[in-house]
């Protein structure tokens, strides 16, 4: 257990610090690079990493403003989006893919939705969402954000871009819901189950449960991830003002100080919650609690 | 073999549909119901003369959405032939010389992230938009044929009628062309179809964040970005280039899941 918790601090620290490191060198040697003055040369590659501690990533040219805090006032739109949609994800995946156990029809339409989403990118879906629940019918905000200060309208405009974002990764939870239930029925434990009193229906849905636990950790990790950089499109479809779209704004008038920032902490928000559900592989798998 | 491609109706089907959408836009460069720099009437309704109405600028919808599109496919097309001819060698030298597994890389879906993450990096390095999207795809992609391929290898090496084979006194080289090339192959097209998709929505998102092409040139995702500020007033030029794309990349993912076999995922 001691090696594994090591080993998976190791890799996001060395995430962290790499990215850092790439970050600050690769920016550094374009010509028009942003110079923190008040660092020593050889410190330079590392001022992410103190940033991280501070708070300082330096000052927005295109803003006239600080990156720490730009930064921050991105965060409380874009992680609270991000978040939302993975659990949209597992309850829309785990509902459809329950239901797909159900019976052959219902597998079918599962599959079949699967399929259409694998092939939308999250932001048109976002695009089509907001011209048919937005505008058809009115009843959610068509884009902007209601500040936190009124926390059900802030959730309001955040919820239809959380859609766009989830409903790509439900359909494929649903489908690996469905495979880790069939998979549970077809082994060896089930009869073994069934020596031990259980119905044959209790013991599939015991281990079908086990099955989509166990699966559970490395499956939010890369949703996580996904979701994240799917939000900086889906942010701009909808005019939030979330950190992805301060990154594409900031490529596109080329400021360099506010990019890096950006992207720096997207990119340590994206390794934290991977950290986090890994380990949390310690909860559902006995063997590496050993 | 005794069931031939050609028989599966399915695969059939999705194959005429993908071609159905990518040789008129192939042939846009020879032919388009108007040319790129006819001005028409700005913002004209969908109707008998444009018929998928025109832009802000005038210009005919429709056939902007065919040399866009064309741009799209060619642009793919390259970035997954790079991933392939990168990814395969690699594939086949990992599975020969049994190099560490890479866990990471499960399917072509999951390399939206790392994607988007070069794209936004070579854009602020100033890459143009054609290498951008070339590389952004091509890259990441060449690392999931890699795993792809490897893994499919391995299977197939362990096999016994593998092992019969160079037990029988046949060469590893007649071995594997026998018995190993022909049950690789449909799997191997298969894979460049998906990474084929992969391109086209790609594409559209790095294009559409502005981290791909950008006007004057046209392509899927560049009408969406350009779509979006009247998004509201006119959805037919936003929702056209998307459920072009949409309907590619299923009809291409449909074929490559039926040359692969039920297996979904990985």
């Amino acid at each position: 257990m001691r090696a594994f918790v090591l080993r998976q601090l190791l890799i996001f620290a060395a995430v962290v610090v790499g990215t850092a490191l790439l970050l600050g060198l690769l920016l550094d040697l374009l010509p028009n690079a942003p110079n923190s003055a008040e660092m020593p040369t050889w410190l330079r590659p590392f001022s992410l990493l103190f940033g991280l501690f501070t708070g300082e990533f330096g000052t927005a040219v295109s803003q006239n403003a600080a990156v720490g805090a730009l930064i921050a006032e991105r965060l409380v739109v874009t992680l609270p989006l991000a978040l939302l949609a993975l659990s949209l994800t597992k309850v829309l995946g785990l509902g459809l893919g329950l239901l797909a156990t159900r019976g052959r029809l219902a597998d079918r339409l599962a599959s079949a939705v699967a399929l259409v989403l694998e092939a939308v990118p999250p932001f048109w879906l976002g695009m089509v969402l907001l011209l048919g629940v937005a505008l058809g019918l009115k009843l959610l905000p068509a884009g902007g954000f209601v500040p936190w200060s009124s926390p059900l309208g802030a959730l309001g405009s955040l919820l239809l871009p959380a859609l766009a974002l989830g409903l790509p990764h439900a359909a494929q939870t649903a489908l690996a819901v469905r495979r880790d239930f069939a998979r549970g029925a077809e082994t060896q434990a089930v009869e073994t189950r069934r020596a031990m009193g259980d119905t044959r229906q209790a013991a599939a849905w015991t281990l079908g449960w086990t099955a989509v636990l166990h699966s559970l950790p490395a499956r939010l990790g890369r949703e996580w991830v996904s979701i994240l950089a799917g939000a900086a499109l889906v942010e701009n479809v909808f005019y939030l003002p979330g950190l992805g779209r301060q990154i594409l704004g900031a490529v596109a008038v080329h400021d360099l100080v506010l990019l890096r920032g950006s992207l720096f902490v997207l990119i340590v928000a994206g390794a934290s919650l991977v950290l986090v559900t890994n380990l949390s592989r310690l909860l559902v798998d006995r063997e590496l609690r050993k | 073999m005794t069931r031939r491609w050609w028989h599966d109706g399915a695969l059939v089907a999705a194959l005429l549909l993908a071609a159905a959408i990518a040789i008129p836009a192939l042939m846009s460069a020879a032919w388009t119901p108007y040319a790129e720099t006819a001005l028409g009437a700005p913002l004209a309704d969908a109707g008998a003369d444009h018929w998928l109405g025109t832009d802000r600028a005038g210009r005919d919808v429709l056939s902007a959405l065919l040399v866009g599109t064309r741009a799209t496919v060619l642009t793919s097309l390259f970035a997954g032939l790079i991933g392939l001819l990168i990814g395969v060698p690699a594939g086949v030298l990992a599975s020969l010389g049994g190099w560490p597994q890479a866990k990471s890389w499960h399917s072509v879906a999951g390399f939206v992230a790392p994607a988007l993450l070069m794209a936004v990096v070579l854009t602020a390095l100033g890459s143009p938009g054609l290498v951008t999207v070339i590389l952004s795809v091509a890259l990441p992609g060449a690392l999931v044929v890699t795993e792809a391929t490897r893994q499919d290898l391995d299977r197939l090496r362990q096999r016994d009628f593998v092992s019969a084979a160079r037990l029988a006194g046949l060469s590893a080289v007649s071995a594997a062309q026998r018995h190993v090339v022909p049950k690789l192959l449909p799997r191997l097209i298969g894979l460049g179809l998906r990474l084929l998709a992969a391109a086209v929505l790609l594409e559209m998102t790095l294009s559409y964040g502005g981290l791909g092409f950008a006007p004057p040139t046209i392509s899927l995702g560049v009408m969406l970005q350009e779509a979006q500020g009247l998004l509201q007033l006119k959805p037919l030029p936003a929702l056209a280039p998307g459920l072009v794309g949409l309907v590619l990349a299923l009809a291409l993912n449909v074929a490559a899941l039926r040359l692969i076999g039920a297996r979904r995922d990985r």
